[in-house]
């Protein structure tokens, strides 16, 4: 085995681990107010209505809704913009 | 209560009850008791067995500040407007433009998170038909909580 083979999958790997889709979940609070989240899904994550209140309908009612997955840094900057607004969300690796 | 259009760019809540007013006007400086409520105003990103690779640490030193002032500017747009509320004995009035909605919107969450911080308000004293018992500070609370929340529909509507 070649040391040029080595190193080539282990950058493999490392690109593997930064590809892992990650997973931006709201959790269900008792404060906000549905209209609002509804308004914040479709300011921050440029969601229609429609799609807006059915995601802000599964958090009520099923506690947690995932928004939306994608590579980490975009993840991360969602969750900082939910964080903005106050809505309870979360970054999770995605299961694959 | 009201809230009126005065322009594409300026909206007036008219005919406040005074004890409304007084429960408006007490708004910035409760929405700045975080204490309580810290941990819900300025979550972790991730659950305690995340990602576990210094994204914890970095965003407490990097995100958490950000957040901070954030939440800061809109208390201070908020204060301004209420400083110039037009008070009279039997109700008050507030203009309130257009690019301040956000800054309500929020510094409202900040407050309604607060309160329901310190007094341990859990969706079944949210959702209560009942009066709340007003000779009591968690009543009140929950009445302020109750009239935020008025406040936020509304401009939520404003906001479209």
């Amino acid at each position: 085995m070649s040391g040029t083979a080595v190193i080539t999958r282990e950058e493999t790997r490392e690109k593997r681990a930064l590809d892992v889709p990650w997973n931006v979940v709201v959790h269900n609070d008792p404060v906000n107010l549905m209209s609002y989240v509804t308004m914040v899904f479709r300011r921050v994550l440029g969601f229609s209505r429609e799609k807006a209140v059915r995601h802000m309908l599964e958090v009520h009612h099923k506690g947690r809704s995932l928004v939306w997955s994608g590579e980490r840094e975009r993840a991360e900057a969602y969750v900082e913009q939910l964080h903005g607004y106050l809505l309870l969300a979360t970054l999770e690796r995605a299961e694959l | 209560m009201r809230l009126t259009r005065q322009s594409p760019e300026a909206w007036q809540l008219q005919d406040i009850p005074p004890f409304f007013a007084v429960m408006l006007a007490d708004l910035p400086r409760l929405a700045a008791l975080h204490g309580e409520a810290r941990e819900r105003l300025y979550p972790d990103p991730v659950a305690a067995d995340g990602a576990g690779d210094g994204l914890l640490s970095d965003w407490r030193e990097h995100v958490v500040p950000g957040l901070e002032r954030l939440f800061a500017t809109s208390r201070e747009i908020v204060a301004r407007d209420i400083a110039a509320m037009d008070a009279g004995a039997e109700s008050a009035r507030l203009a309130i433009p257009g690019k301040n909605i956000d800054a309500w919107l929020n510094a409202l969450n900040q407050a309604r998170l607060v309160i329901a911080g310190r007094n341990g308000f859990l969706e079944a004293d949210l959702d209560s038909r009942e009066a709340p018992d007003l000779s009591a500070a968690r009543g009140v609370d929950l009445l302020r909580l109750h009239f935020y929340a008025h406040l936020q529909e509304v401009l939520v509507g404003a906001a479209g």
